[in-house]
Order: C-alpha cells, then structure tokens, then sequence
C-alpha cells in the first residue's frame, strides 16, 4: 500500500473516526453493546457493508447518473446489508436474532452514506474500498471498546464466557453486584462520552476553539 | 451519450434494479434450507423449553424426550408435542397469534390432567423491545407455571390482569406487562382461542381419566 492508502486507513481509526469524531452511527453503537459478540458481528458486518459499498460506488461513479445518485447509492448499500443478513440468518442464527433490526437499520447508518457520497464518488476503486474498510474498522473499535465493558461490568462475561466467579455475587454469599445500568443504552452513550473526553484530551488539535 | 438524459436514467435504473434483484434472490434461495434448519432447531428448542429442559444439545434431546402426535379434528390435524422427561407425562401445545405489530407464537406446556400449566414459552416477530417483547422475559412466562386453564370441567384460560401482584392468589390469571398491554392481552387471546380448537379432544381425554 502507497503511503496515502496508509492515511486513508490510519486516518479513521483515531483522528477522523467516524463515532467519537465525526459523531456518526451512534444509534447502532448504543443499541448494540451489551455484549461483546454482538458488538463485534455488528462492527464486522458494518465493515464488509462500507467496504463494498465503497468499492461497487467507485467502480460506478463515471455512469451514475448525478441525477439518481443517491438513489443509486441506496440500492448498492441495501443490496448489500440484505446479503449480509441474509448470511447471518445461515450461519450465525442466533447472534442475527440478538442484533433483530440492526442489521437492516445498518442501511441508515450514516457513516455508509457519507462515505460512499464524501469519498467513494471521488476516488478510485482502491482507496475507495481501503477508506471504506477503515471507517467501519474505526466504527468497530468504538463498538468493541463499548461493548468490553458493558459486558463486563454489566454481566460479569466477556463473549458470554463468566468472568466474574459465581462466588462474589451477593446472591451467593459475596460482595459483588452487576452493574444494571451498564445494560442500558444510555450508559452506553455516557461511555462515548467518556470515550471522546479521553481521545480529545489526547488529541488536542481536535478541540473547537 | 448525456448521462442526465431521462431515457438514460430509465434504462440505468432498470438494468441495475434488475441486477440486484437477481443475485438477492440467488442468494436468498441458496442459503434458504440452512436458513430453514435454524429456525427447526429454534423450534425444537423452545419445544425444550417449555417443558423445563435448557438445552445444550438440542437435536438430541428433542429425540429423545419428545414425541410429536396429531390431533385429529372435524376439519383437519392439529399438531400436539408429548414430553415424558423427569418421568412425568406432560402435553405441549404449540399456540399462535397475533401481536400488536405482528404474529407471536409460543408451547404451553400441560399436565396429564390437561389444566394445570407446567410451563411456557412464547417468541414474537416485532413486539416492542422492553415493552411487549417482555412477553418471552422469565418474569412474564415464570408466572404461568402452575396456573390452571379449567375451571369446573370449563375452559376459562389465562386472564392478564393490571397492576403488579393483581394475579395474586387467582389461578387462572398472571399479571400483564406494564406497557405492554396490546401483547399481553394477545397472549391471553392466544391461549384461549388456540385451545379451543383443541378442546374437544381435550375433553375425549379428561373424560378418560
């Protein structure tokens, strides 16, 4: 990969990410992280969605008509989550239960519609499809993070495996309690919060004057 | 060629609806029996469910602890599941509805006297998340077991009642779901007009006993 390929990738994950940055597909972000494997079929699916999409609307973008575009747009993106729905529902049945409508909502995610009309219409197929993997890759960083901890502190597991030994909950004679707040999705917006204090602080060109 | 000419964009449309169409319905054809085979398995697990077995090895234990029958009726067979698991004779009633926003579904799991209700379980299509959703949540479903649906040789079903321990005490009612009012009462119409068509043969039965 060339060096700007490398900034297309490298940008997303940190300085242009989609969520703490750009405050995109928070919807699905607080929606889906009470647990860290929904999270993560979600993050991949997103990714596979804006990668392709990028790609298809690249290799496009000389006989769209500007006219339909974002009508062409839409096509491209549902054609695509469709499939990967489509996938989920065959070979992991019960986690595409658990996401239920957010994987089709995946088609009103911003970041997709964004991407493909910010970036995909202007570049070629290759950066296209490297910009697009990146903002989904930097979407997924935010949801994992998220998820890590809700389902930690939230269920005492991590990836549905116990974490937390039985013993120390109070129920069972210990001194431990889920935290039943972390499994709501405001929490979850409170961690983004958090999340975009500690990147800001550490990145300070990004603070507004 | 002007690509804002309206028979471009007829003929663009066209050709990419078209496209799409066709690999989505390959696609969804392909995966369709895998597909399939999920929501079996989902079945025969809520089948499980109902009877209070939680399930590693689904396929398996459906063999071996239960067996399918038809009720034979004026106009046609209705399926009827019997468990004999923990050695006692239970009979499990595939029951269905319809919910606020679309069907809901669910076993009801009886004793060999037909009235008392050893368990149940139900799943949706779209109910409310949180609110009418919580018709499968062990807080709703827990309160059946034990609940009676004959009263005096007559079958009076279920009731869901308002407010929080208003059931108490009364055999033939749970308490509904605060929010959740269109579903629970769905669930309460479910029960009773599904074992209604059963009740002739539930009667041949009784009278057996």
């Amino acid at each position: 990969m060339s060096n700007k390929n490398w900034q297309y990738f490298l940008g997303p994950l940190s300085k242009d990410n989609p969520v703490i940055v750009q405050i995109l597909g928070i919807c699905s972000a607080l929606a889906v992280t009470a647990q860290l494997k929904p999270a993560f079929v979600m993050a991949a699916s997103v990714t596979v969605v804006t990668a392709f999409a990028n790609l298809i609307m690249s290799l496009l973008r000389k006989g769209v008509p500007s006219r339909i575009r974002i009508i062409v747009q839409l096509v491209v993106i549902a054609f695509l989550v469709i499939l990967v729905d489509q996938v989920l529902k065959a070979y992991v049945y019960d986690v595409s239960k658990q996401l239920s409508v957010y994987v089709g909502l995946i088609i009103t995610n911003c970041i997709l519609m964004g991407r493909v009309e910010a970036f995909a219409l202007g570049h070629k197929p290759w950066p296209s499809f490297i910009d697009g993997a990146a903002n989904g890759v930097g979407y997924g960083i935010i949801l994992l993070m998220l998820g890590f901890v809700r389902e930690l502190l939230g269920s005492g597991s991590l990836w549905g495996f116990r974490v937390i030994p039985e013993a120390w909950y109070i129920q069972n004679g210990g001194f431990y309690a889920n935290n039943g707040l972390l499994m709501l999705p405001p929490m979850a917006l409170i961690l983004v919060g958090l999340i975009i204090w500690a990147h800001r602080s550490s990145n300070k060109d990004l603070i507004e004057k | 060629m002007n690509k804002n000419s309206s028979t471009y964009i007829i003929i663009y449309s066209v050709v990419m609806v078209v496209v799409v169409a066709a690999v989505l319905a390959i696609a969804a054809m392909t995966l369709q029996p895998i597909q399939n085979e999920n929501i079996a398995v989902e079945k025969k697990g809520d089948v499980l469910a109902s009877v209070g077995l939680k399930s590693d090895n689904i396929e398996a234990d459906y063999a071996k602890y239960i067996k399918e029958v038809s009720v034979p009726t004026a106009d046609g067979e209705l399926p009827l599941f019997e468990s004999n698991a923990n050695g006692k004779k239970l009979y499990i009633v595939p029951v269905n509805g319809s919910g606020l926003w679309g069907p809901i579904w669910g076993y009801v799991a009886v004793e060999g006297d037909w009235s008392t209700i050893s368990g149940v379980v139900f799943a949706h299509k779209g109910e409310t998340p949180g609110l009418g959703a919580e018709i499968v949540a062990p807080s709703f479903t827990d309160q059946f077991i034990g609940k009676r649906l004959f009263e005096g040789g007559k079958l009076v079903g279920i009731s869901v009642l308002k407010g929080a321990g208003a059931s108490r005490g009364n055999d033939h009612a749970v308490d509904a779901i605060s929010g959740g009012t269109i579903t629970s009462r769905a669930v309460e119409t479910m029960i009773s007009t599904t074992l209604a068509q059963y009740l002739p043969y539930i009667e041949k039965q009784r009278n057996n006993e």
